[in-house]
């Protein structure tokens, strides 16, 4: 008396109610209007350089924001990730001081660095039981202190033609920042959806118990899950840094709770346990088009943070009405 | 006595694939004791359910004293007399009992001030035909079970219930406390209150009951005078067939031990000394009350709790202890007693709930091989007979019977791939399966086949232990059982030995006599009462004796520090961030959060010197108007939170971002000024202490009052504790939330005000940073970010903290910068300190 249906498609599945898709799909589909209205607003959107410049400007966010999903989907929130991001962008132009002979040294010491961090923010949430906003909340006044210490406040100025490279020129037509950018995406996404470690995180973030008694080891991959989101932290760091040329006190600032926006904005509930990379990309893309319309509609550049703040309500209003009814 | 107090009449509830209830009819008489019976899943949780209002039928009429009635819900039905009793209290816990007893009506004096004592005397009032000793001023937490549940009757007492549901109410009780709770229930007859009493446990029905009705799949069997039924017949009415029928014939004799136990005790005591043997082809049964430890003894073999000491050996290996994984690498499988908390993960399709414990069969460098597990899935899901659309659909949508299979097929998938790590010689899944409660909530046709199943299981070679708290299911299908009371193993009985009698006295002692199992209650009640009450006092404790290290360490280290204008600098500066985390505690109190305090405090503080702009006339109205922007803004978060639904963090993360813009679009750099009048608002001193330092201290000692001894307050403080329980006593939920966010968003904006009076213009990059030292404040101060616990106090300690780290660190002339990690690591450590005796969040 048991039917097994045949493969069907990923987007149509039986006993997924239209309004279950709509949530799935629905960043998609608002991404899609946004682009188009994008197209009406502004003549000036879709020139190459403006699609590029898009394209790099999301990077940074969006490497960030990738691994703020990670931490999501398993259940945390990590607030220090702009703090592990300002320190790599700094500590990369201290260490290499404006050379390329120093780079590959320094970007592997900012990279453990992170890592580091995020051990300590998965020690402290696994091990002495602190709440992830907290615990993260505070490692990030720690290495924004311990950066300031570092650099004492000087802008470090100089950054090595490499990372240069990384973030501000492309590859052919495609600035290397948005290459990095896609294929970390990428790789997450896979990860995610293909391997086991994806399957047991998803497991962990919507029932941590039932996932100890499956026998997965959920303190081991929700610190898995903070090393990996700072670590993405520090990459972001260098390729913002390799973007904006420079690196100085304030970049990046607020970054954090901008990650936050854009995976949640993209699905990814707070809750954990389910969402992905794919709503965080288009997540991502909605925000900086959105924000990058504002400048071209020749607004005031300060109304960026009015319609950022109405996306995310919105979006997740929906998102919640969605779920309810 | 005849009178006819309540008639349901064709009741039907249909949910997604089952019928519920089909056409029930009850009735109870005035003044009787009315007990409903049924397996599970027959019904009479929905039945209940719908009288409670707590959810509405499909279709039938329900009388109350000949008059129809619609409970649209709980509060409704409770102000018609209609009070229930859930097995899991509808309790605050860190409210008193009198504040319980008393939610959402207490007496007040004038303007909402509460009138402590009345509403004590009232709470004792309700208490009295109880006959208990319960001091009403303490927090529930620190009763027992079965003085909550008394709790729970005086609450439903002093709703004038002429009704009260209990649901399984013996369910945590045992021995003296049992026998009380009969005395009550005959005290409340005598008042006059019709009771209907939920119970599995038939003695019962017998010793308290004057009439029984029998549900079965959703119908009303049948209603008998207690007098005049038997056991047998009630059982008969429940089951529908003999019994025999139900339960599969018995295999063959057993082979081998496969799992030893040897003096198991864990270490919260609630086994104690336990050992037992189970061997290949058995299914064992594990009966007792409940509260006997039989879950414990389960979840201990299988690694899921702590033990202190003993061993588990499966097939002569031993077992390493509290560790899962290993239990499952072992050969031992697990199916729990509340699936959909400990089974399943709701969210995840059948497929990827079944593949979990065994992922690391299927796999290749890390990634999952589809096409094997599709096929070792849908082996599994036919196997067993798991009724889905597809291995895709989202095992939340499956029935309780099929999700009931999903958590066994779970285990059997394990081994299907020649990998013979942890099973049988067959390579078919563990050994060992430990069943606890396999068929709860699951409709009768459903537990004929997993009956089945575990015996074609037991078949295979495999072990069972099977805990059960029907009796009819335990004698039918145990070849033994075992029987614990008081986290011992008290008895075996062979199949043909075993009957209903005989486990009932094994399992509750030959004379009835449970001085023990008091003892050990009690033991443990006082362990868990005394770490609870440390925890109330630990978090406010903490940041106290933080400050006070920090605050010594200061006083030797820093000659500067001891002087009393340092002391007014300190409280200058504490000022501030203690007006925003005032108005921070109170939103977190009520279960939220405020992100967007730090606009709001931009915007207040920019209008104010933008507008006034030296002229002392336009002070009061443009004060009037900053205030109002707080208010504004609480306004949109509390509306966006109980109408929108959206989270709270969400909501305030969108709103302090449109802030921010608004903020810098109408300036970029500090503008306006504001004449002396304002600015001593921030400088002025009366006597020695600052005009600030006074104010602060008079909201602070306003805001106390108003939690404390207001109703608002009391209430604001149960809808972040449990917003179900508050809505229960008929407080208005959504109100009270967006007062909360009013609160803060008017505190934020006074906060605002105070730095434009302090810097003497409006900057726009005052602001950032106050939200998350707000949030620090709350929660070093003990408050916690789920809401109901915590308080004002802890806060205080935690902005005086701050400020005296930030004083004492600029005396001792230390770099900026180290400041931050400094105070960030102090912080931390006060949280750390905290949380390690606490719960997560």
């Amino acid at each position: 008396m048991m039917e097994t249906a045949a493969r069907e498609p990923a987007v149509w599945t039986r006993g997924r109610s239209l309004a279950e898709t709509l949530e799935a799909y629905g960043i998609y589909v608002a991404l899609v209007l946004v682009l188009l209205a994008a197209a009406l607003l502004s003549p000036a959107f879709y020139q190459p350089a403006n699609i590029f410049n898009i394209l790099r400007q999301a990077s940074a966010l969006g490497i960030l924001s990738v691994g703020q999903t990670i931490a999501m989907i398993g259940g945390g929130i990590d607030l220090s990730v702009a703090a592990v991001m300002q320190l790599a962008t700094v500590g990369v132009a201290e260490i290499a001081k404006g050379r390329d002979e120093g780079v590959l040294a320094a970007v592997v010491i900012m990279l453990a660095l992170s890592m580091i961090v995020g051990l300590a923010n998965g020690l402290l949430v696994t091990q002495r039981r602190v709440p992830p906003f907290v615990a993260t909340l505070f490692v990030g006044v720690v290495v924004t202190g311990a950066r300031q210490v570092y650099t004492q406040a000087t802008p470090s100025g100089s950054l090595p033609p490499l990372i240069r490279l990384i973030g501000r020129d492309s590859t052919g037509p495609v600035p290397n920042a948005a290459i990095i950018f896609l294929g970390l995406a990428l790789i997450a996404a896979i990860v995610l959806r293909k391997t086991t470690f994806g399957r047991r995180l998803y497991a962990v973030g919507g029932n941590a118990e039932a996932a100890r008694l499956a026998g997965i080891p959920v303190n081991r991959v929700r610190l898995i899950t903070y090393v990996v989101c700072s670590l993405l932290a520090g990459v972001a760091g260098l390729v913002l840094a390799g973007y904006v040329g420079y690196a100085d006190q304030w970049i990046g600032r607020g970054y954090d709770l901008d990650s936050i926006a854009a995976v949640v904005i993209g699905g990814t509930s707070l809750a954990g346990g389910r969402g992905g990379i794919g709503g965080t990309l288009a997540g991502v893309l909605l925000v900086t088009v959105l924000l990058n319309l504002v400048l071209l509609l020749n607004l005031n550049v300060q109304w960026q943070l009015v319609v950022k703040g109405m996306v995310i309500i919105l979006a997740v209003a929906l998102y919640a009405m969605r779920r309810r009814g | 006595m005849a009178e006819v107090l309540l008639e349901m009449r064709d009741i039907t509830k249909t949910f997604p694939g089952v019928r519920a209830l089909n056409r029930v009819s009850f009735t109870c008489f005035k003044g009787e004791v009315h007990a409903l019976v049924g397996e599970n899943g027959a019904g009479k949780s929905t039945l209940m359910k719908i009288l409670a209002g707590a959810t509405q039928p499909d279709s039938g009429t329900i009388l109350l004293r000949g008059r129809p009635v619609h409970l649209r819900d709980p509060h409704t039905a409770q102000a018609l007399g209609i009070s229930t009793i859930y097995q899991e209290f509808n309790l605050l816990p860190y409210m008193s009992v009198a504040e319980n007893i008393l939610l959402g009506r207490e007496p007040c004096k004038r303007m909402g001030w509460l009138d402590t004592a009345e509403r004590d005397r009232l709470a004792r009032r309700a208490l009295e035909p109880l006959d208990t000793r319960i001091d009403v001023r303490q927090p529930v937490y620190r009763l027992s079970v079965a003085q909550q549940q008394l709790v729970e009757i005086a609450k439903a007492l002093s709703w004038k219930a002429e009704l009260i549901i209990m649901d399984e109410p013996s369910a945590a009780l045992t021995g003296a406390e049992l026998e009380r709770l009969f005395e009550i229930i005959a005290t409340l007859k005598a008042r006059g209150v019709t009771i209907i009493y939920i119970s599995h446990r038939l003695e019962e029905v017998f010793r308290i009951a004057d009439r029984v009705t029998v549900l079965r799949d959703g119908v009303n069997v049948g209603t008998l005078a207690v007098a005049e039924a038997s056991e047998a017949q009630i059982i008969r009415m429940m089951v529908g067939r003999e019994l025999g029928q139900m339960y599969p014939p018995r295999g063959q004799p057993p082979g081998e031990v496969v799992l030893e136990v040897r003096g198991l005790t864990t270490a919260d005591g609630r086994v104690r000394d336990v050992s037992l043997q189970l061997r290949a082809g058995e299914i064992v049964g594990l009966a007792g009350l409940v509260g006997s430890g039989r879950t414990e003894l389960a979840r201990a073999i299988f690694g899921a709790d702590p033990i202190a000491s003993g061993e588990v050996l499966v097939r002569g290996q031993r077992c390493a202890p509290a560790d899962p994984a290993r239990a499952i690498a072992s050969g031992l499988g697990f199916v729990s007693e509340d699936r959909k908390a400990e089974g399943l993960v709701l969210g995840l399709s059948v497929r990827e709930n079944i593949a979990l414990p065994s992922l690391d069969e299927r796999q290749r460098w890390g990634f999952v091989r589809e096409g094997l597990e599709r096929a070792v899935i849908a082996q599994a899901v036919s196997e067993l007979q798991i009724r889905t659309p597809s291995i895709e659909q989202p095992v939340q949508y499956l029935s309780g019977g099929n999700q009931q299979k999903t958590v066994l097929a779970k285990w059997l998938a394990l081994g299907r791939t020649g990998d013979r790590r942890g099973t049988t010689d067959e390579g078919n899944g563990p050994a060992v399966i430990l069943f606890d409660e396999p068929t709860r909530g699951i409709d009768v046709g459903a537990k004929a086949e997993i009956y089945a199943l575990m015996r074609a299981l037991a078949d295979q070679g495999k072990a069972i232990l099977m805990i059960s708290s029907e009796l009819p299911e335990i004698l039918g299908m145990s070849d033994r059982v075992l029987v614990m009371r008081d986290g011992r193993l008290v008895g075996e009985l062979a199949a043909g030995e075993a009957s209903e009698e005989a486990i009932l006295r094994l399992a509750a002692g030959i004379d009835g006599g449970r001085g023990t199992a008091d003892d050990r209650r009690r033991t443990t009640d006082d362990g868990r009462r005394a770490l609870a009450r440390s925890l109330g006092q630990q978090g406010v404790l903490a940041v106290y004796v933080v400050l006070v290290a920090v605050v010594l360490i200061g006083l030797v280290a820093a000659p500067a520090f001891r002087s009393a204008s340092n002391l007014f600098t300190v409280l200058r500066q504490a000022t501030a961030l203690g007006i925003v985390s005032i108005g921070q505690t109170i939103i977190v109190l009520a279960g939220g959060i405020d992100l967007s305090v730090s606009s709001v405090i931009t915007l207040a503080a920019l209008f104010s010197a933008g507008l006034i702009q030296d002229q002392a006339t336009l002070i009061a109205p443009v004060v009037l108007l900053c205030l109002g922007i707080g208010v504004l803004f609480g306004l949109v978060n509390g509306w966006a939170w109980v109408r929108l639904g959206v989270e709270p963090f969400i909501v305030t993360l969108g709103t302090l971002s449109i802030g921010r813009g608004i903020a810098l679009v109408y300036a970029r750099g500090p503008v306006g000024s504001l004449p002396a009048v304002y600015r001593s608002f921030a400088y002025a001193d009366i006597g020695p202490v600052p005009v600030a330092v006074i104010f602060f201290a008079i909201v602070f000692t306003l805001s106390l009052v108003m939690l404390q001894r207001t109703a608002f307050g009391r209430h604001l403080v149960a809808v972040g504790g449990n917003p179900e329980v508050a809505r229960l006593a008929g407080i208005a939920v959504q109100r009270v939330k967006v007062a909360a966010c009013v609160l803060s968003g008017l505190a934020a904006a006074i906060t605002g005000l105070y730095m434009s009076s302090r810097m003497g213009s409006g900057d726009p990059n005052v602001g950032p940073g106050f939200e998350l030292d707000a949030i620090t404040a709350v929660v070093v101060g003990g408050t916690v970010l789920g809401g109901g616990r915590g308080g004002l106090i802890g806060t205080l300690g935690g902005v005086l903290l701050v400020a005296v780290l930030s004083n004492l660190l600029n005396l001792m002339n230390v770099d900026n910068w180290y400041q931050q990690i400094i105070k960030g690591a102090i912080l931390l450590m006060a949280v750390a300190l905290y949380r390690q005796r606490g719960e997560q969040r």
